[in-house]
């Protein structure tokens, strides 16, 4: 069950309908007021959120230089740098660390880079087995699916679907709580982090200054993915780098709360080079690999650059009044909700992810939560007008009739005296049309306006009229 | 042209080229954060009720040990609650002092440290094996609750990872009040330690139905003596 983003309309349709589904999301509320709560005890709260958005754009404005910087000392600690180009350069160069160290068993944390680049895949294709070690991605690597939520991804399954999951595919029987669940998942994911020779992360921050890698969690697998096999492997996108080490404290202090609404994450580990002489544990080598994979062409637009300051905490999927109806894989993207939508179309180009950048109302909910304070509205606008100027592909063109109403609307919009009038007559036409104040069906042309909701019905007073009464 | 050139040159292309002096310093807006105002005396009892209240707030366990009498005496009944015979731990001189090793050696307790075990694959099966993992933190944060542990020689990351039960040994003054406090002491440099790590509370998921489920992976049970009689 992979779905696609060509056929978003269709996917959404269908998660809609879901009833299943619908319940799911619905526990998504949870995050959001966790983190409204989270963000009410820190009162420096919103100031930290501009000094981390200026800390990104600087470092994103200057990453050419904050590269080389990261390069020179993950070098100078012993560690080896790659660079990749493209999804498959990543996952060539992983596989070629693994067979030159005869590795068989990977055991991963979770990673959104490792998910785009389809790392998994790729090492399973030459018999290496990668596990997934975040309990639910371990769950939806079972079950096959891709992850429909950046912090949860497992978030479209009931407890009873995971029951039922680990009864087939690990013969664990008679799982009824989460506990037994989580046990059952410890017990079998011990073995195989004890056996692995090599540990695969992402990282959610890059610092140039010191070549340390910033790993957060809950559960603990990522300290065992770099304390236990010989080897780690880092996959990190060149826009998680931050300036300095001290800037840490600024982000540390606001992503768990955007995230989960945590003071901070159970687990926060600060990873620089490998194990040193007399320690006992602790990787041996450790590999980073930066990935591009389209990155340098979201940099280059001006309109979109800011969409790389994003720390893929997950907020704005959670606020977001399409994403709670439709969950994580009717995008048919790696990176599903409003960041997704932004994120995607540059990375994979706009033919397949032509319905992304129209999959929102524009409300605004995204920006607001957004820690880095992203744009996501004004983001998604530049990508429906690199889509009507063509860019994508042929532009997608309404029924005449639609179009010139459409034109005249926008000549009206610029002639008030017009504008003002022109409503009045039909302000008044509307009755009959209306089924409980509203246009259940739009007449002629516009029936696609009114195929999946109503439309308003024309103000019997408009604006302007009020506006001046108010200020009588 | 390399990978690395390549991207290299997207990137400045990207970027419009900028001279190489544009890129010099750093604006003002994000210059380093002001210094920190020095920790008053009478605060430091603030600190010890702020960092109990916000551990057990997130699920940890804390009591007070008045001397190392008292701290063996608590050890004992974790060990006995944990009914194991095997720790694993940090070898710490203080722990000598306070007589821990020879106090478990009289429990029956195995306490292993990295002096024992200096390889890893023997560390790690007796971390695995291992009831509980008894380290002294380098530092904590009083607002979240947090513990701080900075890898090195004889202080071993999985000793407070592998086995269920984590004991953590603190001193009133390793008390931070928080993370710009850390930040302010730990060394942006060589001196770096190779992994630092910052524990709130147990282990914990919620990737079933967002219920909690607290020690997956790591441990589920989180406990901090403090070691108080100054």
């Amino acid at each position: 069950m992979h779905l696609k983003s060509e056929n978003f309309t269709a996917n959404a349709e269908a998660a809609v309908a879901d009833l299943a589904l619908q319940k799911r999301l619905r526990v998504l509320d949870t995050f959001t007021v966790r983190r409204a709560a989270a963000f009410a005890e820190l009162p420096e709260g919103e100031a930290l959120r501009d000094r981390a958005r200026a800390i990104k754009q600087q470092t994103i404005n200057h990453l050419d230089r904050y590269l080389v910087e990261l390069e020179r000392n993950v070098e100078r600690l012993g560690g080896h740098v790659h660079w990749a180009r493209t999804g498959d350069e990543a996952c060539a160069i992983i596989l070629d660390i693994a067979r030159r160290n005869r590795v068989r068993t990977v055991v991963k944390s979770k990673s959104m880079a490792t998910e785009e680049i389809h790392l998994n895949t790729a090492l399973g294709r030459e018999g290496i087995e990668a596990i997934e070690t975040d309990l639910g991605e371990y769950i939806v690597q079972l079950a096959d699916e891709p992850p429909s939520h950046i912090l949860a991804p497992a978030i479209h399954k009931s407890k009873g679907d995971i029951a039922a999951l680990f009864a087939e595919k690990l013969r664990a029987t008679n799982l009824h709580e989460a506990e037994e669940i989580a046990a059952v998942a410890r017990r079998t994911l011990r073995e195989r982090f004890r056996a692995a020779e090599m540990g695969v992360t992402g990282a959610n921050f890059a610092v140039a200054e010191t070549g340390t890698i910033v790993l957060l969690e809950n559960e603990g697998n990522i300290r065992l993915s770099t304390s236990l096999p010989r080897l780690h492997v880092a996959v990190v996108g060149i826009e998680k780098l931050i300036p300095r080490f001290a800037d840490l404290s600024v982000f540390l202090k606001i992503l768990a709360r955007s995230a989960t609404g945590q003071t901070m994450s159970s687990y926060v580990s600060f990873i620089t080079g490998t194990r040193r002489e007399g320690e006992v544990d602790g990787a041996d080598e450790f590999h980073l690999v930066l990935l591009d994979n389209g990155r340098t062409r979201i940099l280059a637009d001006e309109a979109k650059r800011e969409s790389l300051y994003c720390l893929r905490c997950g907020a704005c999927l959670n606020v977001c009044p399409v994403y709670q109806k439709i969950g994580g894989h009717a995008y048919g993207t790696v990176y599903s909700g409003p960041i997704g939508s932004i994120i995607t179309p540059p990375l994979v180009g706009l033919e397949q992810t032509k319905d992304l950048p129209f999959a929102s109302t524009l409300c605004g909910a995204c920006r607001e939560v957004c820690p880095v304070r992203i744009n996501i509205p004004h983001v998604l606008l530049s990508l429906r007008g690199d889509w009507s100027e063509g860019k994508g592909e042929r532009p997608p063109r309404g029924p005449w009739l639609e179009r010139m109403a459409i034109k005249a609307w926008a000549w009206a919009m610029k002639h008030p005296r017009v504008y003002n009038w022109s409503f009045r007559l039909p302000a008044k036409l509307q009755g009959p049309l209306l089924k409980d104040g509203k246009f259940e069906r739009l007449p002629l042309a516009f029936g696609n306006w009114t195929r999946n909701r109503d439309f308003p019905a024309i103000a019997p007073k408009p604006f302007r009229a009020l506006w001046r009464e108010m200020n009588k | 042209m390399t990978a690395r050139d390549e991207i290299l040159s997207k990137v400045r292309q990207a970027l419009g080229n900028r001279h190489a002096a544009h890129s010099a310093g750093l604006p003002e807006d994000i210059a380093p954060a002001p210094p920190l105002a020095p920790l008053g005396e009478q605060q430091r009892d603030t600190l010890v009720e702020q960092f109990a209240a916000a551990l057990l707030r997130v699920g940890g366990g804390f009591s007070v040990a008045a001397s190392a009498q008292e701290v063996g005496e608590q050890i004992a009944g974790i060990a006995a609650q944990a009914k194991s015979r095997k720790a694993v731990g940090w070898h710490s001189p203080w722990f000598e002092q306070l007589g821990l090793t020879s106090r478990m050696a009289e429990m029956g307790v195995e306490f292993i440290t990295d002096r024992e075990r200096p390889d890893k694959a023997a560390f790690i099966n007796d971390a695995a094996e291992a009831g509980f993992g008894i380290t002294a933190v380098d530092y904590a944060l009083a607002d979240s609750g947090t513990l701080c542990l900075l890898a090195a020689e004889n202080q071993p990351r999985t000793a407070s990872l592998l086995p269920p039960v984590h004991v953590a040994i603190l001193r009133p003054e390793q008390i931070l009040r928080g993370l710009d406090d850390l930040f302010a002491l730990l060394p942006a440099d060589d001196r770096l330690s190779s992994a630092v790590t910052l524990i709130t509370g147990p282990s914990r998921t919620a990737d079933i139905e967002l219920t909690l489920v607290v020690g997956v992976h790591g441990p589920q049970q989180l406990h901090v003596i403090l070691a108080d009689w100054s």
